[in-house]
C-alpha cells in the first residue's frame, strides 16, 4: 500500500490531505487500498485532496465511547474528488439540526490521544462551517 | 452440494447471566442437542460465534473450550467474528462444511456477555468493528452510525425526520409488543410511542428505545444433510438458500442509505433457494436500531426503497400482516448478545417454520429469512429456511 496510516497522519499535520490515485482509471480513493476499487489495478500513488467538501450527514453523539467526552458532532463529508472522510464538526451540539446537510465545511485535524487498545495516538479530521 | 437441514435449535433466555460465556453456551447446546435427539460425540466440528470474549472474560481461543465443556474432543473447532453477523456467519459455514461433503453433523451458534462490560467500555468494544484508523478516531459508535443513516435516509427520500421518526417509534413499540410474547426474550414489556419520545437522545435523532439493548445470552443450531434430517427428525428445516457480502469502510460506501453488502448477500441467497421475496412468509432481520429495521426491508426486497417505513404505519410488518418482521421482537426487544444473535434469529425461524412459536407464531409460515448485518454496514449474511416435509 502506497500510502501508510503513519504517513497519512504526517501529511495531515502538515496541512496536506492526502489520499491516493489510480493511474489507469483516475480514480480517487480513500481510506487507502492496495488496490483500486474501481478498476482493480494497482497503480496507486499519492495524491493530494481538497481540504473542504460538503457535510453528508452527521450525528450528535450523546452516549460516547470510554475515553471521548459527549455531546460532540460526528460528520462524514464529501469531497469534490469524489472520496468520503469522517470527523468532528466543531459546532454547538444542541444547535445542530438536519439543515447542516449539504453545507459546506473547511477540513483541519487534530490530535487524539487514543487508549491502549488503539496502537497509540492518531488523528481525527475537524470540520468547520464556511460561512 | 448436498442439500442441508436444520435438525435442533436452541438458545438461552436473553437478558442478564451471572453465567459465563462457556456455561451459556453448554446451556444452549444441551437445547439444540435435545431437540435434535443426537448425542454430543455425533458432532463432527464447531462453528463457534463469539466477538468480545476478551474483554468480556479475558477469554481468547474460545471455541476449543467450547468443544471441550461439550465432552467433544478431537474435532475441528473455530471461532468466528463478523461483529454482529458472527453467529450467521457461523451457521453459513457449517451449513457449507456440511454441503460439500466434509462433515455429516456439526454445531453452529454462538455467546455473548455484553452487560459485564458497561456502557462506555461496551460502547468503545463495539465501535471497534468500524474502520480503526480512518473513523474510529472520531469517537464514532454504533449507534451514531445508524443515526448518520436516518439523517441520510430522511433526505434522499424527502422523508421528513418528524415523520420518520413517528414512524421508527412505531417499529419499537412493534418489537416491543412482539417481544412480550416471547418467553426467551430480554425484554417482555410492552411500550408507547410517547416512551419512545420520552427515552433519553443516544446519538440524533436516535432515542434510547430506538436502540437494541446490551445483552448477555447464546443459542445453538444442529446442521447435518437433508437425507440425515430426514431420518432424524419430522421436521427437518431446509438451509435453501445462503448469501454474504462485505463492504469495507462506512467511507467507501457511496451508495448509502442503499447497502450493497445486504443487495449483494440477498440476491445470492433468493438465488441459491429459487426463490423471490414474495416467498418469505417471516423475516428474522437486523434491527439494531429502529432505522435499521426500515432499510432492512427495503434491501431485502420486501418493499421499494424509500417506502419501508410507509410499510411500518400501515401495519404491513405486523404479525398477521404482508412480511411480518421480528415476531420474536428482534435485536430491539429479543436482545441483542452480538456474536449469539444470528443463531437466534435462526432458533426463531425454525420455530415459526414448525408452528411452535407460542404467542408469536406466524400463521402458516413455510418460509422463512434471516438477514443479520455486522459493522457499520460492512458485512451482511442473509439465510433463507424452508420446510423440509
Amino acid at each position: 500500500m502506497k500510502l501508510r496510516f503513519i504517513d497519512y497522519c504526517k501529511h495531515i499535520k502538515e496541512g496536506k490531505l492526502v489520499g491516493l490515485k489510480c493511474e489507469d482509471c483516475g480514480h480517487y480513493i480513500f481510506p487507502p487500498k492496495s488496490y483500486c476499487p474501481n478498476c482493480g489495478e494497482d497503480r496507486l500513488n499519492k495524491a493530494e485532496l481538497s481540504k473542504s467538501g460538503k457535510i453528508k450527514t452527521f450525528t450528535v453523539v450523546r452516549v460516547a465511547p470510554e475515553g471521548f467526552t459527549p455531546p460532540y458532532i460526528v460528520a462524514i463529508v464529501e469531497l469534490p474528488e469524489g472520496p468520503q472522510v469522517m470527523g468532528n464538526l466543531d459546532y454547538d451540539p444542541d444547535k445542530a439540526d438536519f439543515s447542516l446537510l449539504g453545507k459546506q465545511v473547511d477540513i483541519g485535524w487534530k490530535s487524539v490521544g487514543g487508549d491502549r487498545y488503539s496502537a497509540g495516538e492518531g488523528v481525527a479530521l475537524s470540520f468547520s462551517l464556511v460561512i | 452440494m448436498r442439500e442441508v437441514a436444520i435438525i435442533g435449535v436452541g438458545m438461552t433466555k436473553f437478558g442478564k447471566h451471572e453465567e459465563t460465556l462457556l456455561e451459556m453456551f453448554g446451556d444452549a447446546v444441551e437445547e439444540a442437542l435435545l431437540d435434535a435427539k443426537v448425542s454430543p460425540k455425533e458432532i463432527e466440528a464447531v462453528f463457534f460465534g463469539n466477538c468480545l470474549g476478551g474483554f468480556e472474560e479475558g477469554q481468547m481461543n474460545i471455541s476449543p473450550f467450547g468443544a471441550s465443556v461439550l465432552g467433544l474432543k478431537d474435532i475441528p473447532t473455530t471461532r468466528f467474528e463478523c461483529a454482529c453477523a458472527t453467529a450467521t456467519v457461523a451457521i453459513r459455514y457449517a451449513s457449507l462444511s456440511v454441503a460439500s461433503g466434509c462433515h455429516d453433523i456439526v454445531l453452529a451458534g454462538g455467546t455473548e456477555k455484553t452487560l459485564v462490560m458497561g456502557t462506555p467500555f461496551a460502547t468503545r468494544t463495539f465501535a471497534m468493528a468500524s474502520d480503526s484508523r480512518y473513523e474510529g478516531f472520531s469517537g464514532i459508535t454504533f449507534p451514531g452510525a445508524f443515526a448518520m443513516m436516518a439523517m441520510l435516509y430522511s433526505k434522499q427520500y424527502g422523508i421528513p425526520l418528524k415523520t420518520l421518526k413517528e414512524r421508527m417509534a412505531m417499529i419499537a413499540v412493534k418489537n416491543h409488543r412482539n417481544g412480550a410474547r416471547n418467553p426467551k426474550a430480554h425484554f417482555r414489556k410492552e411500550i408507547t410511542i410517547d416512551d419512545v419520545y420520552n427515552s433519553m437522545m443516544v446519538a440524533d435523532p436516535l432515542q434510547l428505545y430506538d436502540c437494541c439493548p446490551f445483552t448477555d445470552g447464546a443459542s445453538a443450531v444442529i446442521i447435518t444433510t437433508l437425507e440425515k434430517a430426514k431420518k432424524l427428525c419430522p421436521k427437518p428445516v431446509v438451509v435453501a438458500g445462503t448469501g454474504q457480502g462485505s463492504a469495507g469502510s462506512l467511507l467507501d460506501q457511496k451508495d448509502l442509505p442503499r447497502l450493497r453488502a445486504r443487495e449483494v448477500a440477498a440476491r445470492e441467497a433468493y438465488k441459491q433457494a429459487g426463490l423471490t421475496p414474495k416467498d418469505i412468509d417471516v423475516c428474522e432481520l437486523h434491527d439494531c436500531f429502529t432505522i435499521a429495521e426500515i432499510i432492512a426491508s427495503e434491501g431485502l426486497g420486501f418493499f421499494d426503497h424509500g417506502k419501508g417505513s410507509e410499510a411500518v404505519e400501515k401495519g404491513e410488518t405486523d404479525i398477521g400482516g404482508k412480511i411480518p418482521i421480528n415476531p420474536s421482537g428482534g435485536l430491539k426487544a429479543r436482545g441483542h448478545p452480538i456474536g449469539a444473535t444470528g443463531a437466534a434469529q435462526v432458533y426463531t425461524i425454525v420455530k415459526q417454520l414448525r408452528k411452535e412459536a407460542g404467542d408469536f407464531q406466524v400463521d402458516g409460515a413455510k418460509v422463512g429469512m434471516v438477514d443479520t448485518l455486522g459493522g457499520d454496514f460492512s458485512v451482511v449474511c442473509n439465510l433463507i429456511l424452508k420446510r423440509g416435509w
